[in-house]
């Protein structure tokens, strides 16, 4: 039954990626394994590093550009990945919620998680991760 | 760039590989929505850099059908997160349809064999799939051209089409861009709307004249 829904998975996404270039089809059935295979614990602060690791390709063989297009494509079509920000201060990371960074986008301004005040040339500071998706989580919970 | 921050995500906001995914995220997740201006000339500009593919690899097509061609070019919007459908209803099967929230765009396909291939295409876009609402006024007609005369195909389709006020009432070519194989119109639609069209050819025509060339089209036969 696991491996039967997994399957199904497999095959209805790769249906899309069907007509990609080689190179970028072969990364997206690559990031779509891991995912679908590794445990939870390790699936909860992925980089645009962490994806290159996965797929085992060089930048001249498919550029962070298009590796970001795929890995975006799993936040929005499937929804099994999901994006968090984080705030990287004296290598000490924030976490922040998704609607302090909305604000942000807004105001102009974000305010810093621990005291409040502003923080100085957030743009640069706060970072984007990927994760799996609560999504997705219920799906391995359900069918495994 | 082993990791993203916000200034890299805006820089990446102008990148045809991830400007649809991000504009697309921040919707979904973020809850900032693009005006549909900006949503049709992102469409169009995506559906220009997917038919550039579809033009260079033109030997590859040559015997496909008009849905396998759609397909792609579906395909190709959905891998850049755009919500693209091919064979969806929307009073009748439309050939491709995005939507983006509230907001749609529907194109009808073709083979351009006849003039009166493009003809219906526009009929059964305007007069059955766009309904005239102001976020969802723009569609297009996409023609798929295997002759060797697409100049002289584009520009007859224009002035024909600037003579038909009969049958698309006030209708009027509005934007032609020299050398691009596509024309926009713009006529009343049976709401009483502007309906906005943009008419764009596929240049599928292969007929190569050196030795090679002619031995792979005898050996694709």
């Amino acid at each position: 039954m696991v491996m039967e829904i997994d399957r199904e998975i497999k095959e209805d996404l790769m249906q899309c990626w069907s007509y990609a270039p080689q190179n970028e089809r072969y990364a997206f059935e690559r990031l779509l394994n891991h995912i679908l295979d590794e445990p939870q614990s390790r699936l909860n602060h992925l980089t645009i590093g962490s994806f290159r690791r996965i797929i085992n390709l060089n930048e001249s063989d498919l550029n962070n550009e298009k590796l970001l297009k795929i890995a975006l494509y799993l936040v929005n079509k499937p929804q099994l990945l999901e994006v968090g920000y984080e705030l990287i201060e004296d290598d000490e990371a924030w976490p922040l919620e998704i609607s302090d960074v909305t604000e942000a986008r807004k105001t102009g301004w974000l305010a810093h998680p621990d005291d409040g005040h502003p923080v100085y040339n957030y743009q640069e500071r706060v970072t984007l991760y990927f994760a799996q998706s609560q999504y997705l989580i219920k799906l391995k919970k359900g069918f495994r | 760039m082993s990791t993203l921050n916000l200034s890299d995500i805006e820089r990446l906001k102008n990148h045809p590989d991830t400007k649809s995914a991000l504009i697309q995220y921040e919707y979904n997740v973020l809850g900032l929505e693009e005006s549909y201006s900006s949503f049709v000339e992102r469409i169009n500009s995506e559906i220009d850099n997917i038919i550039q593919k579809l033009e260079a690899a033109s030997n590859y097509y040559q015997t496909a059908c008009e849905d396998s061609l759609t397909y792609y070019i579906c395909s190709c919007l959905q891998q850049r997160s755009i919500n693209a459908e091919h064979g969806s209803y929307s009073n009748g099967e439309t050939d491709l349809k995005v939507s983006y929230g509230s907001y749609k765009w529907i194109a009808e396909a073709k083979w351009f064999r006849q003039y009166e291939n493009a003809y219906e295409g526009m009929r059964q876009l305007v007069t059955r799939y766009i309904s005239g609402r102001g976020s969802s006024n723009h569609g297009a007609v996409i023609l798929y051209n295997k002759t060797s005369n697409s100049a002289e195909k584009i520009k007859t389709l224009q002035n024909n089409y600037s003579e038909m006020g009969a049958e698309f009432k006030n209708i009027q070519v509005t934007a032609v861009v020299p050398g691009s194989f596509e024309f926009t119109t713009t006529h009343t639609h049976s709401s009483g709307e502007n309906i906005v069209v943009r008419h764009r050819l596929v240049l599928l025509h292969h007929n190569p004249e050196d030795k090679s060339g002619r031995k792979s089209k005898i050996d694709e036969k």
